[in-house]
């Protein structure tokens, strides 16, 4: 700010109009870098959303297992291994079906792929209160949960409802919570008993060999997950691979970046979002300056070093950032609830998302305001004479 | 340019005569444009001497030099041959930086007002006061009083859409007397202004060139204000060929 006289805030603001329409240009950088920065996150939080409701606190899985999505099972006899390690409180299997899972809607008969759950409802391994409450009705035979959040394409979904689940009749007892993914349109949640018995195959394939998918282990309170990690990662042998919870998110988030195009295309739209917002921005101050010149030059004139002049492009162009930022994330928030509703996935604005999306869009502006900045010093003050 | 009336005028040659005490000295100023075979010599072997308290108007027909020369002095420009001291400092191969510094210590005031469109008038002065160690309501008290003294007292809230071009004239010129320079350097300040204006900002000079001994160097063409010099000094192709010392009868 020139010293007392905050030139660079009154020559942003002083036509309401003008800064209306430079507002609304930078705002839709912003909406461009939050929409695609939404969905790189929504695509990354969504196949996360299993393990984020399952309470615990170390996972197990086959050494083989690259991501969640593909079946890789494991030993169930680790888990007992691990049931004898220190600070562990109980180590539990989690059965998991992509391949052969098709719901029948019970309205129009329609097919759909979908995730089955199961676990021993004995212990409920997961975090949703929801979920335990009801688990005692899966304990009996062929009753499952169904997530109300799945596509509607999967039919009613109310407590009583008698469907098929690949070719077996099975009743829903109760909903529960959960979402959609890229690649899962809906899930339903069991016990390991119906699990076996509407996938009579993975009995043959699991249960008699004793295969799991998942191992789901909970600690003592105040147990270390990093501690206990490296103790089994030295009682069990090699063929399973132990996580604490963070390190299986960060497991599935790199699968994702370096194995799945769809990072690389997201981040390769907030970097389009990031170069149209400065362009916008240069062309607003280009504007701006150039109607300005002679001004630009006076200053320098009566003494301000270049170095000033360039300050108060910058902090203009700094101050246009951060107005245009509050309409842009309010937009964003509205579309991201749209988005949301229409496809269940988990569209979320947090506070460091928001920070970075700030970031990305003080850092446009500041980059068109230092290449602007060549403009304001273009008019030499010798030729104001 | 019509001439001065005669019989108010004494003429004297008075170039190099004031020395040390001089605001401004110039000593064998050449100035070029352009390089090579494009290179055209604008100033030729200039001096000129300019004292604390003296209104110096500078005249002479376009292309003759008078810019450059004000633009030298203003240390707008690089200076290329000769010499020029102004308030005590050589203006001679001095990194840009220095000039920078020496221009703050000069008033400006230019063909055109180059005001600020976001600004009022008042913050339109101020602009000039970035350097000053003032309070910020001292500042604002400062140019809101010069604006008073250029008859502006009523405006000094107003933007410059909302002002006639003589009265966005007389802000340029409060923007350049406001830190009370020891040297004003002025375009045609009074071209854009009625004939009580232009009295108003000559008067406001003259008081300036009174009470803090600040010099004033003017081009001009207005017969209006020449009659209010103390000296005139004319340029044709380059070279000072008259520098008048006005008495007054």
């Amino acid at each position: 700010m020139t010293r007392g006289v905050p030139l660079a805030w009154l020559n942003l603001t002083h036509n309401l109009k003008q800064t209306g329409l430079s507002v609304a240009g930078i705002a839709f950088a912003v909406l461009l870098m939050f929409m695609e920065t939404g969905f790189r996150n929504a695509m990354f939080d969504s196949q996360l959303l299993l393990i984020n409701r399952l309470d615990a606190d170390i996972f197990l899985i086959s050494r083989a297992k690259s991501t969640l999505m593909f079946q890789q099972p494991f030993a169930r006899h680790r888990l007992e291994q691990a049931r004898a390690a220190p600070d562990v409180q109980w180590a539990e299997p989690i059965y998991v079906e992509h391949d052969a899972a098709l719901w029948k809607n019970a309205s129009d008969g329609s097919l759909h792929d979908i995730r089955a759950v199961a676990f021993e409802p004995e212990r409920c391994v997961f975090i949703d209160v929801e979920i335990c409450r009801q688990a005692t009705r899966l304990t009996v035979l062929d009753n499952v949960l169904f997530d109300r959040q799945s596509k509607e394409f999967f039919g009613p979904r109310t407590a009583g409802t008698l469907t098929e689940l690949s070719t077996r009749t099975v009743r829903i007892v109760g909903t529960f919570a959960l979402g959609t993914d890229f690649t899962h349109d809906g899930s339903v949640i069991m016990s390991a008993d119906t699990f076996f018995h509407v996938f009579p195959d993975r009995r043959v394939a699991e249960r008699s060999p004793g295969r799991v998918e998942l191992g789901a282990i909970k600690l003592v309170p105040g147990g270390s997950p990093q501690h206990a990690a490296a103790r089994l990662r030295q009682l069990l042998p090699p063929d399973v691979e132990v996580l604490t919870k963070q390190e299986y998110r960060d497991k599935e988030n790199a699968f994702l970046d370096a194995s799945t195009p769809i990072g690389y295309v997201f981040n390769l739209g907030t970097i389009m979002g990031f170069f149209v917002g400065a362009i916008i921005c240069y062309q607003i101050l280009f504007t701006d300056i150039t109607n300005q010149l002679p001004q630009f030059a006076t200053l320098r004139a009566i003494g301000y070093s270049d170095r000033t002049v360039a300050l108060i492009v910058l902090q203009q162009a700094v101050a246009l950032s951060a107005i245009s930022f509050v309409p842009g994330v309010i937009a964003s928030r509205i579309l991201y609830a749209l988005i949301a509703s229409l496809t269940g996935l988990p569209l979320e604005m947090s506070l460091l998302r928001g920070a970075w999306v700030l970031c990305l869009t003080t850092s446009m502006c500041a980059i068109s305001g230092a290449i602007a900045v060549r403009k304001a010093l273009a008019l030499a003050p010798a030729d104001l004479y | 340019m019509a001439d001065p009336q005669p019989d108010r005028f004494e003429q004297t040659r008075t170039a190099g005569a004031a020395g040390a005490a001089s605001v401004v000295s110039v000593k064998g100023v050449n100035y070029s444009f352009g390089t090579n075979e494009s290179r055209k010599q604008t100033l030729f072997d200039n001096h000129l001497d300019l004292l604390p308290g003296e209104i110096a108007m500078m005249t002479g027909p376009s292309g003759s030099g008078k810019t450059t020369l004000l633009t030298l002095i203003g240390a707008l420009r690089a200076m290329q041959d000769g010499s020029i001291i102004v308030l005590g400092h050589e203006l001679s191969d001095r990194p840009p930086a220095d000039l920078v510094a020496i221009r703050r210590r000069i008033g400006f005031i230019f063909q055109a007002h180059n005001l600020f469109e976001a600004l009022t008038a008042s913050l339109n002065v101020q602009v000039a006061l970035k350097f000053s160690d003032l309070r910020q309501d001292e500042r604002e008290r400062q140019a809101d009083r010069i604006l008073t003294q250029l008859g502006l007292g009523h405006r000094v809230q107003y933007k410059p859409r909302a002002l006639s071009g003589g009265e966005r004239q007389r802000i340029a010129i409060a923007r350049a007397l406001v830190t009370r320079p020891k040297l004003i350097l002025a375009d045609e300040p009074t071209a854009a202004l009625d004939q009580d204006s232009a009295r108003e900002v000559i008067r406001l000079l003259r008081a300036l060139a009174v009470e803090d001994r600040s010099s004033v160097l003017l081009v001009t063409h207005d017969n209006r204000v020449l009659e209010s010099a103390d000296r005139i000094v004319t340029l044709v192709d380059g070279r000072i060929v008259s520098d008048v010392v006005v008495q007054r009868q």
